[in-house]
């Protein structure tokens, strides 16, 4: 099928023509999810070479599971994005059980304050306070807010119930919410 | 256990924020999630490139696995010709064997037991007569004796 002609396909469909074997599906499915993942894994680890690394794992695995695929059981996106979850949340633990001296610093993406708050700079403050949430508050509140996922949908990926996802973005938006606040006031926002 | 370790860590631990709590939260963030959803995802070609190819190298797999003879005929193709299919096609394959194994049982079989009439049309057509003198067909000279070329005439 050309490639122009899938633009408005789902991803669900996309997935099936990939198994029949379209290329074109195979490259369209690639552009679509990569970035969403990639994006998604950083944010979750605060490292770009791990989220690399877990990116491609995750779209490997979609992959393999194409050929077995059946479009009632989930959608294509929740499903790739509870892999990259798993993911995440493994090389987070393990992360924890390497003594502290061998953990790298973390990268700071921080502009000068003086910059100007454009919105690479609000971006780059916000991935700054996501970082010191907890893990799961984290992923509940990227999934929601900045992937766009349904309450229910995050409830599946992470295997709790809708109410303790209500309650983890409620947390997590507190805790971003007053660390945010310090670096308005900070960076004059206020005067906005 | 860490708090990061339970799955359900900061989902019932504490009560949630009041309502205009949340409400405010959710002003003081909207220009920050605006900002976090316009912010261009980083394009990294390499790894779309490897991604793409195990995608590719998988299409192939399954196709494989689906269709398992379409990747077979080159190797057939390759062992036919080996041993005694050589000499067997150089005949001209099972089609001109069984003609001439059919030419030759017949042959063997009229040698053995020749239908009737046949001594009568032998008699008609080379002018020698086998009724009365006991030879059989097989047993007629159909060549004329040295003798015949030395009359003269």
């Amino acid at each position: 099928m050309p490639y122009d002609a899938l633009g408005d396909v789902s991803d669900d469909a996309l997935l099936v023509l990939f198994a029949n074997g379209d290329p074109a599906a195979a490259r369209l499915l690639t552009l679509r999810l990569t970035p969403r993942v990639l994006a998604y894994a950083q944010r979750m680890l605060g490292n770009r070479a791990e989220a690399e690394d877990v990116a491609q794992e995750a779209m490997l695995r979609l992959w393999r599971i194409a050929r077995d695929w059946r479009q009632d059981q989930a959608k294509v996106s929740t499903w790739l994005f509870r892999v990259t979850s798993n993911l995440c949340t493994d090389l987070l633990r393990r992360r924890r059980s390497v003594p502290l001296d061998g953990i790298a610093e973390p990268e700071d993406g921080h502009p000068g304050a003086l910059a100007g708050m454009i919105d690479q700079d609000r971006a780059t403050a916000l991935d700054g306070a996501l970082k010191l949430l907890p893990d799961r508050q984290r992923q509940a509140v990227i999934l929601r807010h900045l992937d766009g996922f349904t309450n229910p949908e995050i409830a599946d990926m992470m295997d709790i119930g809708v109410e303790a996802v209500e309650s983890l973005t409620a947390r997590g938006k507190r805790s971003l919410a007053l660390a945010l606040a310090g670096r308005r006031e900070e960076l004059g926002y206020d005067a906005e | 256990m860490t708090q990061n370790d339970d799955p359900s860590a900061g989902a019932n631990l504490t009560p949630l924020p009041d309502p205009a709590q949340m409400a405010a939260d959710d002003a003081v963030l909207a220009q920050f999630f605006s900002a976090g959803l316009a912010q261009s995802a980083d394009r990294d070609d390499a790894l779309m490139a490897r991604i793409l190819d195990a995608g590719l190298a998988e299409q192939a797999a399954i196709a494989a696995a689906r269709h398992p003879k379409a990747a077979r005929p080159a190797a057939v193709a390759q062992t036919a010709p080996r041993g005694s299919g050589s000499w067997f096609g150089s005949l001209g394959g099972w089609g001109a064997v069984t003609g001439l194994a059919t030419a030759t049982v017949a042959g063997i079989w009229l040698g053995f037991s020749p239908p009737t009439g046949l001594a009568g049309l032998a008699d008609g057509v080379l002018g020698t007569s086998l009724s009365g003198t006991g030879d059989t067909i097989d047993q007629v000279d159909l060549l004329p004796t040295f003798e015949s070329y030395l009359t003269e005439g």
